[in-house]
């Protein structure tokens, strides 16, 4: 009668992670939402230049989330199986009830992800994290010196305490990981971040591929762009990437034998957005991501939150039928597997989901050339001549 | 029947069992478990044991429980299976022995 497997099996988060999430698990046909990303307040410590939240960040919300509501959206995630959960901002830990919810979420069973700027990590914050950890804290630098950073954040004193904070995370010996966004204002000191996460024992993730703000006002809609490398120094940080170019090189290989059928019926959504993943927003709007507030609904309107999300979620396994629109210029490209566009960054780019992001289309199409990978997408966006050889 | 099945068990608050997928999963949740970094699976036998016994239910309860919805099982198949999963409850500190037993 018996399984044959054993009857209690010890298994990492990692491990349990990709057994649910491979391929003929059923997770993605069942639209299971394991992974959600929750965003506890706009607020922020800081005042980013290319940050995508918008003026929301230094002004209070009175339709932000209180305690019970959050706790009530935490019970119905647990009873729909969401296990990976990231709490996140603004910054997150601006809220004053923080730990309450952090332990909340902590004795439902969710394996918890904290994003942080750390300038609020004092020693007691890192030691209420040390008793209670995270499966990883994914704190931001923005910059090696204090003024590259400050002039980044807009916040004078912010440096110092963004390295207290480094500090205490190091010492309680939390897991971390360091994340940078590659914009024209902290480019030039990518070497000493680099220099400096490898002096810390952290891994360094960094990221260029900045979006138009989910928010308004003055620091709303595309001022973010503003922040954004050119093609040609986005192309450069990225093609650094060893894993990148290892995709490219298996492209490349796979097209010198076979040349990629063209696509016809392509869908929209090809990640795990309103899949397996979500993102609800300080006021409770449940999102297929952080992206897409285009196609999200209210989890409190009229309704307990639990039918919210039953109702909302069953709406976003029809946005997911959608397909790709016969004139959309990506869907005859066959880079998308090297572009980092999607749906989300082209409507908040363009406020069309199917249009192509000129500015990431033209990082793409300079990816490949200067790796050589044979394509056949034309977009004349961009024009780029090889330097020539000596 | 042996000692164990004798006993009378409870779950502790060290875990909360979780449904993922299709995953029954005991999850570390007590700061005071040494062990926080590795989930714990439970297959569908252990999974009906841990819920008999978190619903109340005695070792022996669990036992006749297995027997009448696993017909096909030997009684010496399951009551191996419920010793074993005992043990290694007892082990990593999801259950515990009622006072009294």
């Amino acid at each position: 009668m018996m399984d044959e497997s054993k009857t209690l099996k010890e298994i990492s988060y990692g491990d349990l992670g990709n057994r649910v999430h491979a391929d003929g698990s059923g997770v993605a046909e069942r639209r299971v939402p394991t992974d959600g990303m929750l965003e506890l307040t706009r607020l922020c410590s800081l005042k980013c230049t290319h940050c995508y939240i918008g003026d929301a960040r230094w002004k209070k919300d009175p339709r932000e989330l209180s305690t019970d509501q959050l706790k009530a959206l935490m019970d119905a995630l647990a009873e729909r199986g969401t296990l990976w959960l990231t709490f996140t901002g603004g910054e997150a830990l601006l809220r004053k009830d923080f730990k309450e919810l952090w332990l909340y979420a902590k004795q439902k069973g969710f394996a918890l992800v904290l994003f942080s700027n750390a300038t609020l990590i004092d020693d007691k914050m890192a030691g209420f994290l040390e008793l209670h950890p995270p499966q990883c804290l994914e704190i931001s630098i923005y910059g090696a010196t204090r003024e590259t950073y400050e002039r980044v954040t807009l916040i004078p004193g912010s440096f110092d305490r963004f390295m207290r904070g480094i500090e205490n995370v190091r010492k309680r010996g939390l897991p971390w990981v360091l994340k940078a966004p590659v914009i024209k204002e902290l480019a030039g000191e990518i070497p000493q971040i680099t220099a400096l996460a490898s002096e810390w024992g952290v891994r360094l993730v960094l990221d260029g591929e900045i979006n138009a703000s989910i928010g308004e006002g003055q620091s709303g809609g595309k001022a973010p762009c503003a922040s954004r490398l050119s093609e040609e120094r986005l192309v450069d940080f990225a093609l650094e990437d060893k894993n990148l170019l290892i995709e490219i090189k298996g492209m490349a290989r796979e097209r010198a034998t076979a040349a990629m059928a063209p696509k016809t019926d392509e869908p929209l959504f090809s990640c795990g957005a309103g899949s397996n993943m979500f993102y609800v927003n300080s006021r409770g709007d449940l999102q297929m991501c952080v992206l897409t507030h285009h196609r999200s609904e209210n989890l409190y309107a009229d309704r307990t939150v639990a039918d919210g999300f039953d109702a909302t979620w069953a709406k976003f396994g029809d946005f997911r039928k959608i397909k790709m629109r016969a004139d959309s210029p990506c869907i005859a490209c066959d880079l998308t597997g090297i572009c980092k566009s999607c749906p989300g960054f082209a409507h908040l780019e363009n406020g069309d989901e199917h249009s192509a992001v000129e500015w990431l289309c033209r990082s793409t199409h300079l990816k490949a050339l200067k790796t050589g990978l044979p394509h056949r997408c034309d977009i004349k966006h961009f024009v780029y001549t090889p330097p020539k050889k000596p | 029947m042996d000692r164990k099945s004798a006993q009378k068990y409870a779950t502790t608050s060290n875990y909360v069992l979780r449904k993922i997928a299709d995953e029954s999963i005991l999850v570390p949740v007590s700061p005071q478990l040494k062990n926080r970094d590795c989930l714990f699976v439970l297959n569908a036998t252990g999974f009906a044991i841990y819920s008999g016994i978190k619903s109340g239910l005695s070792a022996a309860e669990v036992e006749k429980m297995m027997l009448d919805s696993f017909e096909d099982a030997s009684p010496e198949t399951i009551s191996t299976d419920i010793e074993t999963l005992l043990s290694q409850m007892l082990e990593i500190e999801a259950i515990h022995v009622c006072p009294g037993n």
